[in-house]
C-alpha cells in the first residue's frame, strides 16, 4: 500500500476516523494493528523481522536501565547493535558482500565458499533498524529512559506513517507523544491534510512525471546525446527531491492528522549555499542520525583537521552504503564525504576571494547555490545509474560536450514546465515567510480555497496515474 | 463542549461540506469544458486521436493494431501493393491488449469497416494487464460503454472514472496545445526507427508469464474482439513479430503463453501467423534491429514484405474484399 494510492486514502480515512472515536487508551492498539496491517500489505512474512527488532530492543533497553556496570551495559548495547545490524546485513548486504568476495577470490583462482541467499529486501528495514538503534543507544548514553509499555514501544517502531521510509524518528520525540492524549483538533487536521496534499502534488505531478524522461534516458544509455544526459540529470535531482520530500510530507501530514508531530526531513535543500548546508537540509532525520550516532562517536571534529576529514569520509561512505548494497552508493557517499571536506577546507580561501573582489552578497549566494546544486547533481549521476559503468558513460557524455539539443518528450516536459516553477514559487515563499501554509492562511478565504482547488485539480489532471513506488522504499 | 466551540465546529463541518460540493462542481465544469475541447479539436496524443477518429473513418483494406512493435514494424507501403488493398497502421507505443481491444471495437463500428484487422501482440500481454496504460481512452468513457466497462475493471478504476476531470488525466497540456497548434498528419501510421543495435549488446531474457500465463480476463478481451469482427464479417490475423535474442530458443514459460494464445486465436476463427523469432531468427540478424524488441527501418521493410507474402497465401482473395463498395 503506497501513499499515492486510493487504498491508502481509504485506509487512512478509516484509521483516522476510528482513532478519534476511541477513548485514549484504545488508540495505541488501533494504531499498532493498523501499522502492522499497513506493513503486511507488502509482505506479511517480514512483519516477523519488525517483531524481532521490537522485542530485542525493548528487552535490552529495559535491562540496560537496570544495570550500572559499564561493561554489562556495553554488552547489552553490543547485543542490540548485533541484532539490528545482523538483520540489516543478512537481508540487505549479504549478497553484495558475497558477490564481492567471490569476485576477489576468483582473481585468486578460487570461489567464495559462502553461497548467495535468495531473499527479497524487506521494505523499510534500513529505517526501522536505525530508529530502534537510536533508542538503545540513547538509553546507553543515559539521555533516555526505557519505555515501560511494550505496546507503545512497538508502536514507536512500527508507526505506519513513517515505518517504511522515515523520517527516522527519535524515541525522545515520538514516545512521549504516544503516551499523551491526542485530542481532536480541527486546525491540526486541516494543516496535516494540506501537507499531505502538497506531498502528493510533489510526488505524482512532479516526481512521477519527470521520472518518465529520466527513465527513458538513464534506461537507454548509449542512445542519447550529452544534452539529454544533462537534462535527465537535472530532472532526476528534481525527481528524487519531490519523490522523497513528497513522501515525507505525506508521512508528517498523516501523523499530524492523528495528533503526532514527526521531525522535519527536508528544508528546500537546493537552496543550500554549501554542501555542509545541503546536508543540514537534505534527509535531515538521516543526516542528524549519522551525525549523532556515527560522526560524533568517531570523534567528530574534536581531534584535528585530518581526523575530522577522515570522520566525514567514513560517515558519508557508510551513509552511502545505508542507501543500498551497491558500489554506486559507496561512490556517492564517498563523493559527498570528499565534497564536505573540501567545502570546509576551502571556505576561508573562498571568503577571501569574495572579499578581495568585493563580490556582492547576492551574486556570491547565487553562485554558491548554483555550484552546490551542480555538485549534488554530480552525486545524483552515481545514485541513479544502475551500474558504475552507466554512471561513467553519463558523466563522460556530459563532459565530452558539445551539449546538443536534448531529446524531446513534449508531454513530459510540458507537464514539468508547468509544475516545477509552481513548486519553486512555493519554496521562495517558504524561504521568505517560513511557511507557505501560514502565508496562505492570512489570505482571504476565496484565495485560500482557489489555491487548494487548483492543487487538487492539478493532481487529478497532471498527476501520473498508477505511478511508481517511492524511490526510498528500496532502501 | 461550550456553545462557542460547538458553533465553531459546526461552521467547520459546514465549510468542509461546501468545499467538497465546490470540488464536485469544479470537477463537472472542467470535465465538461475538456469534453468540448476534445470535440472541437484533433487530439495530439496518438492513442486518443486514433480512438476518436476510428469509428468515423471509411476503411478499404487492412488495419494493423498493436503496440510499438506494430507502429514500427508494419510498413503499409510495402504491404499494400503485395495484397492489393489499403493498409493503415494503428499501433501505439506502450499499449497492449486492453487498448487493442478498445480501439479494435471502435474500428469495427465504422460505417465501412476494414476487410481485415491484424492484431500484433506480445506474449506478456496475456499475463501483464495494461489497463492503466489504456486509461488514455478514459475521456471517451462518457460516450462509449465498452470503454467505461473495460477501463472500470476494478473498484479503483470505477472510482477514478466517476470524476469527469480525472478522465483527462495526463492529457491537459496536450489538449491545450491541440487548440492552438495544428495537429501533425499521421500519414499511414508507420513510424520508422533509425539506427542499429550494437551487435555485441547483451540482450537479457525478458520477464514473461509464469506458470499460469493466460489471464482469463485478458484472453477474454481478445475473444470478444474476434467475435465482434466475425459478426461484421471482418477477418482477423494475429501475429507477434520477431525480437532479437542472444540465446537459443524461447523460454518455456513464454513458449507456453504463445501456444495457449494461439489456441485462443484459432478457436476464435482468426488466422495465426507464426512470424516470430522461433521461425524468423535466421532472417532477422542484429543488423535489422534498432533495439532488442524493435526492428529498424530496414528490418521493418523486410518484415512487412514477409508478412504480406504470408498473408497473401492465407487470404488470396483479400484484394477483392478490400476494394468492396
Amino acid at each position: 500500500m503506497i501513499f499515492n494510492s486510493l487504498d491508502y486514502l481509504i485506509f487512512f480515512t478509516l484509521v483516522a476516523s476510528v482513532h478519534f472515536l476511541l477513548p485514549t487508551g484504545g488508540r495505541w492498539p488501533l494504531l499498532l494493528v493498523a501499522s502492522y496491517g499497513f506493513y503486511m500489505a507488502w509482505n506479511p512474512a517480514y512483519l516477523f523481522l519488525i517483531l524481532c527488532s521490537t522485542a530485542v530492543d525493548f528487552l535490552l533497553g529495559q535491562r540496560m536501565a537496570e544495570v550500572d556496570e559499564p561493561v554489562r551495559r556495553r554488552l547489552l548495547l553490543f547485543g542490540s547493535l548485533a541484532a539490528n545490524f545482523g538483520l540489516l546485513f543478512t537481508f540487505k548486504y549479504w549478497n553484495f558482500a558475497q558477490a564481492n568476495l567471490d569476485r576477489l577470490l576468483t582473481t585468486l583462482g578460487t570461489h567464495s565458499p559462502i553461497p548467495p541467499i535468495d531473499v527479497l529486501l524487506p521494505v523499510g528495514i534500513s529505517f526501522y533498524t536505525f530508529q530502534t538503534l537510536s533508542y538503545t543507544i540513547d538509553i546507553y548514553r543515559g539521555v533516555l529512559r526505557p519505555e515501560p509499555h511494550l505496546g507503545r514501544f512497538a508502536l514507536y517502531v512500527a508507526f505506519f506513517p513513517q515505518l517504511v521510509a522515515g523520517p527516522i524518528e527519535r524515541a525522545r520525540n515520538l514516545l512521549p507523544q504516544l503516551r499523551e492524549e491526542a485530542s481532536f483538533d480541527w486546525e491540526r487536521i486541516e494543516s496535516g491534510v494540506q501537507l499531505m496534499l502538497w506531498g502528493l502534488f510533489k510526488k505524482v505531478v512532479i516526481a512521477d512525471r519527470v521520472a518518465i524522461y529520466v527513465d527513458a534516458v538513464y534506461g537507454n544509455v548509449g542512445q542519447h546525446n550529452p544534452g539529454s544526459y544533462l537534462l535527465a540529470t537535472y530532472l532526476f535531482a528534481v525527481q528524487i527531491y519531490c519523490d522523497f520530500s513528497g513522501y515525507s510530507d505525506i508521512a508528517i501530514g498523516s501523523a499530524k492528522v492523528l495528533g503526532y508531530d514527526l521531525m522535519k526531513n527536508f528544508e528546500r535543500p537546493y537552496f543550500s549555499k554549501s554542501m555542509t548546508e545541503f546536508w543540514r537540509r537534505w534527509h535531515i532525520s538521516l543526516s542528524t542520525w549519522l551525525r549523532d550516532y556515527l560522526y560524533i562517536t568517531l570523534g567528530g571534529n574534536r581531534y584535528g583537521l585530518s581526523k575530522t576529514y577522515r570522520n566525514l569520509l567514513i560517515t558519508m561512505v557508510l551513509g552511502g552504503l545505508w542507501h543500498g548494497a551497491s558500489w554506486n552508493f559507496v561512490i556517492w557517499g564517498a563523493l559527498h564525504g570528499v565534497l564536505l571536506g573540501l567545502s570546509r577546507a576551502t571556505l576561508p580561501a573562498r571568503d577571501q576571494i569574495y572579499a578581495r573582489f568585493s563580490v556582492p552578497t547576492f551574486v556570491r549566494d547565487a553562485w554558491r547555490m548554483i555550484a552546490t546544486f551542480h555538485l549534488a547533481c554530480l552525486g545524483w549521476i552515481f545514485f541513479r545509474a544502475d551500474t558504475l559503468e552507466t554512471a561513467w558513460m553519463i558523466l563522460s557524455g556530459i563532459l565530452s560536450g558539445p551539449l546538443s539539443a536534448p531529446f524531446r518528450d513534449t508531454t513530459t516536459l510540458a507537464h514539468a514546465l508547468l509544475a516545477i516553477p509552481l513548486m519553486l514559487l512555493v519554496h521562495v515563499i517558504q524561504e521568505r515567510a517560513g511557511s507557505a501554509r501560514a502565508w496562505l492562511a492570512d489570505r482571504p478565504v476565496a484565495i485560500r480555497w482557489a489555491c487548494w482547488y487548483a492543487m487538487i485539480v492539478a493532481i487529478a489532471l497532471m498527476g501520473v496515474d498508477g505511478g511508481a513506488q517511492f524511490i526510498y522504499f528500496q532502501f | 463542549m461550550s456553545d462557542a466551540v460547538g458553533v465553531r465546529l459546526r461552521s467547520r463541518w459546514l465549510g468542509l461540506v461546501v468545499f467538497v460540493l465546490g470540488l464536485v462542481l469544479i470537477d463537472r465544469l472542467l470535465g465538461f469544458g475538456l469534453e468540448r475541447v476534445l470535440d472541437a479539436s484533433t487530439p495530439r496524443a496518438r492513442a486518443l486521436r486514433l480512438a476518436v477518429e476510428a469509428p468515423e473513418r471509411n476503411y478499404d483494406g487492412i488495419v494493423v493494431l498493436g503496440s510499438s512493435r506494430a507502429t514500427h514494424h508494419f510498413e503499409p507501403s510495402e504491404i499494400a501493393p503485395r495484397l492489393g488493398v489499403e493498409v493503415v497502421n494503428f499501433g501505439v507505443d506502450g499499449q497492449g491488449l486492453v487498448f487493442t481491444r478498445l480501439l479494435g471495437a471502435r474500428v469495427l463500428r465504422a460505417a465501412r469497416p476494414p476487410a481485415a484487422i491484424v492484431v500484433q501482440f506480445d506474449p506478456g500481454d496475456f499475463c501483464k494487464p495494461t489497463f492503466d496504460r489504456a486509461f488514455v481512452l478514459a475521456p471517451l468513457a462518457g460516450r462509449d460503454d465498452l470503454v467505461r466497462k473495460t477501463l472500470g475493471h476494478d473498484w479503483r478504476s470505477r472510482i477514478k472514472l466517476t470524476s469527469s476531470l480525472y478522465r483527462f488525466n495526463s492529457l491537459g497540456p496536450s489538449l491545450a496545445l491541440s487548440t492552438v497548434l495544428p495537429t501533425p498528419d499521421m500519414g499511414d501510421g508507420f513510424v520508422p526507427l533509425r539506427g542499429r543495435i550494437d551487435p555485441d549488446a547483451v540482450v537479457p531474457p525478458r520477464d514473461v508469464c509464469g506458470a499460469d500465463p493466460l489471464d482469463p480476463t485478458l484472453a477474454a478481451l481478445l475473444v470478444e474482439l474476434l467475435a465482434e469482427a466475425d459478426a461484421v464479417g471482418v477477418r482477423v490475423a494475429v501475429t507477434l513479430g520477431p525480437r532479437l535474442r542472444d540465446f537459443d530458443g524461447i523460454p518455456e514459460a513464454e513458449r507456453r503463453a504463445i501456444t495457449e494464445a494461439r489456441l485462443v486465436v484459432e478457436r476464435g476463427g482468426a488466422v495465426w501467423l507464426p512470424l516470430d523469432e522461433s521461425t524468423e531468427a535466421g532472417r532477422f540478424g542484429p543488423a535489422y534491429y534498432r533495439d532488442a524488441s524493435h526492428l529498424n527501418e530496414e528490418g521493418a521493410r523486410r518484415f512487412s514484405r514477409l508478412f504480406a507474402s504470408e498473408l497473401a497465401v492465407r487470404w488470396p482473395d483479400l484484394g477483392r474484399l478490400g476494394s468492396r463498395e
